[in-house]
């Protein structure tokens, strides 16, 4: 559940940029696309208006910055450098069970079950989007769009048998 | 644990960031009831299940004179009736608690998607060919570019978060 809050987040901003991209891309002078634009973007300040909107809740006070600090430390790794197995690291959690502390780094087949290595693999595709495209392309992706999917209108009038002045040419 | 060039720091030891909103709610209330006893302050007795188990243990009830034994036991079997019903009662409410924010990001997340979906749909099935009509005009295309990049440096901090959340809650 708690990967799924991330997962739900992520995918929510995701898409939510992804249709500012064409909103933008629709309109044909700035007074338009920058009202459009404004107004799509409340759309990803839902959950931020729905957060303050649950005054009473008292589960609130794990946000603070003392309490997260206890609760949410960093006792795991997957980084190779750390050496794995039971020789390996040992992190500062026990396991209850047994008694011993956990090993600090996870390996992938070994230490993980089988709904928490497709959960990895989920968040190793999102991680791979999120540097290969989102962090540096998005930008820039409207730039491109403009000119592409005109370029790509006039192909398709083209093969359709349809000719189209090109702009200025009339 | 040795980190290469261009690794970053250990993370180890460290902790997560959590930004203040519903779906950061949403991950913390998941945490173990042990580490949300820890800092929560709810009125919740932090010792209650621990008097409960020592009450139960009869470690009171040795060592003492038959009658006193049972009336330890009498007044034992009392305070874990009530201490039992005012745990029970406080995690029945945690769970309710947890029903009530885990349903707010369920229909929060369904309304933000069927939204930008619908807009989705309406650009593609009536605004099509707007989108393919060329435009010259730079100013526009620097509206454009200004709005997007804003929007990105606006989200990209909460993108960030949802991912940091997913990848604790797999290695944790």
């Amino acid at each position: 559940m708690s990967f799924l809050c991330g997962f739900l987040q992520a995918l929510m901003v995701l898409q939510c940029e992804l249709v500012s991209i064409f909103v933008v891309l629709c309109w044909g002078n700035i007074m338009d696309t920058v009202m459009n634009f404004i107004a799509l973007a409340i759309i990803a300040d839902f959950d931020d208006f729905v957060f303050g909107a649950l005054r009473c809740e008292e589960f609130k006070q794990l946000l603070d910055v003392e309490n997260y600090k206890q609760i949410l430390t960093i006792s795991f790794t997957t980084s190779k450098n750390c050496p794995g197995g039971p020789n390996g690291e040992l992190s500062d959690l026990v396991d209850e069970e047994t008694g011993k502390f956990f090993p600090m780094r996870i390996r992938f087949w070994e230490d993980r079950s089988f709904t928490n290595k497709v959960a990895f693999v989920v968040y190793k595709i999102w991680r791979l989007i999120y540097v290969n495209i989102y962090f540096y392309y998005f930008p820039f992706a409207v730039l491109l769009l403009t000119f592409s999917l005109p370029y790509m209108g006039l192909m398709k009038h083209e093969d359709d048998g349809d000719f189209i002045d090109p702009p200025g040419e009339e | 644990m040795k980190r290469g060039y261009g690794e970053g720091e250990i993370r180890v030891g460290g902790y997560l960031d959590v930004r203040e909103d519903l779906y950061s709610l949403g991950f913390m209330c998941q945490m173990k009831e042990q580490y949300v006893d820890e800092v929560m302050e709810d009125g919740f007795d932090r010792d209650a299940a621990k008097k409960v188990e020592f009450v139960r243990s009869g470690a009171r009830s040795t060592a003492v004179t038959p009658k006193r034994q049972m009336v330890i036991q009498f007044e034992d079997e009392k305070i874990q009736k009530s201490l039992e019903y005012e745990l029970a009662k406080k995690i029945e409410l945690r769970r309710q608690r947890r029903l009530n924010i885990n349903l707010h990001i369920g229909l929060t997340f369904i309304s933000q998607m069927s939204l930008t979906t619908l807009i989705f749909g309406e650009i593609f099935y009536t605004n099509i060919d707007s989108l393919s009509t060329p435009r010259e005009s730079l100013p526009l295309l620097m509206a454009r570019f200004i709005c997007t990049s804003i929007l990105h440096m606006a989200l990209q901090d909460e993108l960030t978060s949802g991912m940091n959340m997913m990848k604790y809650a797999v290695n944790h």
